[in-house]
């Protein structure tokens, strides 16, 4: 995206702000509560119309465009809370994406779900209600459901929050392995630091609605500016915590 | 791949669910019709008339989780509909003067002219949902009242077209246990295949959650809109074989009471599965014709009991209060007959399993 402006009456969510994602890679991004990484990726996938600037795939403007559309042009996303379809089965949670974007028939669909569930550990539930699932087991099918959908690009809502530190290390072994598995790129939301920079080839950095820096891990990690806007006072030791 | 045998299993097997609610459906309607008496025929051509109309609200609300309050209007219009095709030819220069000429000189065959009626109905509330269906569950619930209301209103004041108020009389009564029962297994698949389809599994996805499924691709007001116009076809034929079984129609018929039975029905049995539809309408109906006959005052060892005027109405509120508090999925809590077990054990109880887990595997 170039140069999106999203205001809601006087606040700026987001302040022309420039976000590119690369293919088959994963993209980082960071930034305070509030900064305004939620509205980006709504921004992204049509959720939230841009007040000023530009969205492309490619060299194919996306701008108010609807989320069904982005979402058939290959823009797929997970949500920070979670939306399973909570009286359907997971398999079924996971299929609607690939009969909604791509229509396939449902039991094309079933299957190509079924490949993703047991790629991504969650086969042995596939027929359970996904409202009934444990909070690790439904992060992992929203993300089955953001792949199932054939997407170039997925984004991805803080898909690590609230996880304990095994499930979350391997949730993010699977993500690295995304880009390559499936063909597309990655924007991963994280907020723990270590995860994020041993997670991504890139890092973008949001503070208050802005970009205030990009680069790979170490350079971020060393970016004055970033340590000021995201850490406070902190300095380089709680940084490689 | 292994252990996937859900994946590709939900026609074949589950085929026996439409086939099991139909088929005992069936045999009651031939055991009714031609060896029963002829008063409990009626009762049964009844109770079949309101689970196609159940059924009808059943295919749209259950899977797109919006109630529609406003089927009993298409009803309405089909039972007019069907009753311009068929009604009273010397009368109706007269009664129905504002009719258009190929109607009002000549009269139709019933069932093309039934069939005719339902794709009216159809096409109205094709385009009523073009504009309800873009408002939020709620929003969208209360305009398929005001259509009821819209109904009501103009119906009952196109003197020239509907005789405005008064009762329409002398249609022609050829509704039978068996014909509608007919209807009742065309609605019986209809509702199983709309349900087991792609339309009503992303319904039923944007049922519990708009946002996600809309960022799965699935373009809602079109599907909504699909399955309101598939399910008003249907409370159209339950509207003419209504005014056919009576062999009379008027606007008042097609109002509040109406309504407000088959939501109970359908809630009392569940919104969430087809046999929890069918029970519904079957054992409302049986605490309606027991009230009833107590109402019309029974002698019970020399006694005369009798239950005030209005006590139907209040004992099925009170059915519907107590299921709501007490089993707010309905009596069938949203599973469906596993036919497949109750024919493999030929036990007398009848399982129930998962519906919505795809219709299949959930153990
Ligand atoms: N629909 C909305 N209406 C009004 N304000 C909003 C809306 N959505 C977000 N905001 C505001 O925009 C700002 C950015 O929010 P956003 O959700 O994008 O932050 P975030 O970076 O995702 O934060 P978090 O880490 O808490 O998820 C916040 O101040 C938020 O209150
Ligand atoms: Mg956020």
């Amino acid at each position: 995206m170039e140069g999106v402006g999203v205001r809601f009456g006087r606040l700026s969510a987001l302040d022309g702000v420039d976000l590119k994602l690369r293919p088959n890679s994963v993209t980082g991004l960071i930034g305070p509560n509030g900064a305004g990484k939620t509205t980006a990726v709504n921004v992204l996938t049509g959720f939230q119309k841009p007040t000023s600037g530009k969205i492309f795939l490619g060299s194919q403007e996306l701008t108010g465009h609807t989320p069904e559309e982005f979402a058939r042009q290959g823009v797929t996303r997970s949500f920070q809370s979670g939306r399973l379809f909570s009286k359907l089965s997971v398999i079924d949670n996971v299929a609607s994406a690939a009969i909604g974007i791509r229509r396939l028939g449902r039991t094309k669909a079933r299957e190509h779900a079924y490949g993703i569930l047991e790629w991504i550990g969650c086969a042995d539930v596939a027929s359970a209600f996904a409202g009934t699932l444990p909070h690790g087991v439904q992060q992992r099918v929203g993300l089955a459901r953001a792949i199932a959908g054939f997407p170039s690009f997925i984004l991805l809502d803080e898909p690590a929050a609230g996880l304990g530190r095994t499930d979350c290390d391997g949730l993010i072994a699977l993500i690295q392995k995304i880009p390559s598995k499936f063909e597309c790129g990655v924007l991963l939301i994280e907020h723990n630091m270590t995860v994020i920079m041993n997670a991504c080839s890139s890092i973008v950095v949001f503070a208050g609605g802005r970009r205030i820096a990009e680069g790979t891990p170490a350079e971020v990690a060393h970016d004055a500016e970033v340590r000021r806007a995201y850490l406070g006072s902190a300095n380089e030791q709680t940084m490689a915590i | 791949m292994k252990n996937n045998r859900f994946v590709s299993s939900i026609p074949g097997d589950t085929w026996l669910l439409p086939s099991a609610l139909a088929i005992p459906l069936g045999v009651v309607a031939v055991g009714v019709q031609y060896f029963g008496p002829p008063t409990i025929a009626v009762t049964v051509t009844e109770i079949y008339i309101r689970l196609v109309a159940a059924l009808a609200i059943y295919m749209f609300s259950s899977n797109t989780g919006i109630i529609s309050y406003g089927h009993v209007a298409f009803m309405g219009i089909g039972a007019y509909a069907s009753a311009w095709q068929t009604c009273c030819v010397m009368m109706k220069p007269i009664t129905m003067h504002g009719l258009p000429a190929f109607l009002k000189t000549a009269n139709f065959p019933v069932v093309p002219s039934a069939i005719a009626a339902g794709v009216l109905a159809a096409v109205v509330a094709l385009v009523a949902s073009l504009v309800i269906m873009r408002l939020n569950s709620i929003a969208a619930a209360i305009a398929t009242f005001a259509l009821l209301f819209i109904f009501q209103s103009v119906y009952g004041h196109w003197d020239s077209v509907t005789m405005g108020v008064s009762t329409m009389i002398g249609l022609p009564q050829y509704v039978t246990p068996v014909h509608v029962w007919i209807w009742v297994a065309i609605a019986i698949l209809v509702a199983f295949i709309l349900q087991n389809s792609s339309i009503g599994l992303m319904l039923r996805a944007s049922r519990d959650e708009h946002t996600a499924a809309r960022a799965c691709g699935a373009r809602i007001l079109k599907y909504r809109v699909i399955a309101f116009t598939i399910s008003a076809f249907f409370a159209g034929i339950a509207g003419v074989m209504l005014g056919h079984r009576i062999g009379t129609i008027s606007v008042a018929t097609f109002h509040l009471d109406l309504t407000f039975l088959l939501l109970a029905m359908v809630v009392v049995g569940g919104l969430r599965s087809l046999s929890g539809v069918v029970l519904g309408v079957i054992i409302v109906s049986v605490i309606m014709e027991v009230l009833r006959l107590f109402q019309g005052g029974v002698s019970i060892g020399g006694q005369i009991v009798s239950l005030p005027a209005g006590s139907v109405q209040i004992g099925i509120a009170l059915v519907m209060i107590l299921v709501l508090r007490f089993r707010p999925d309905g009596i069938a809590k949203g599973l469906e007959f596993d036919v497949k077990r109750w024919l493999g054990r030929s036990s007398d109880e009848v399982a129930l399993r998962r519906s919505d887990s795809g219709s299949s595997a959930a153990e």
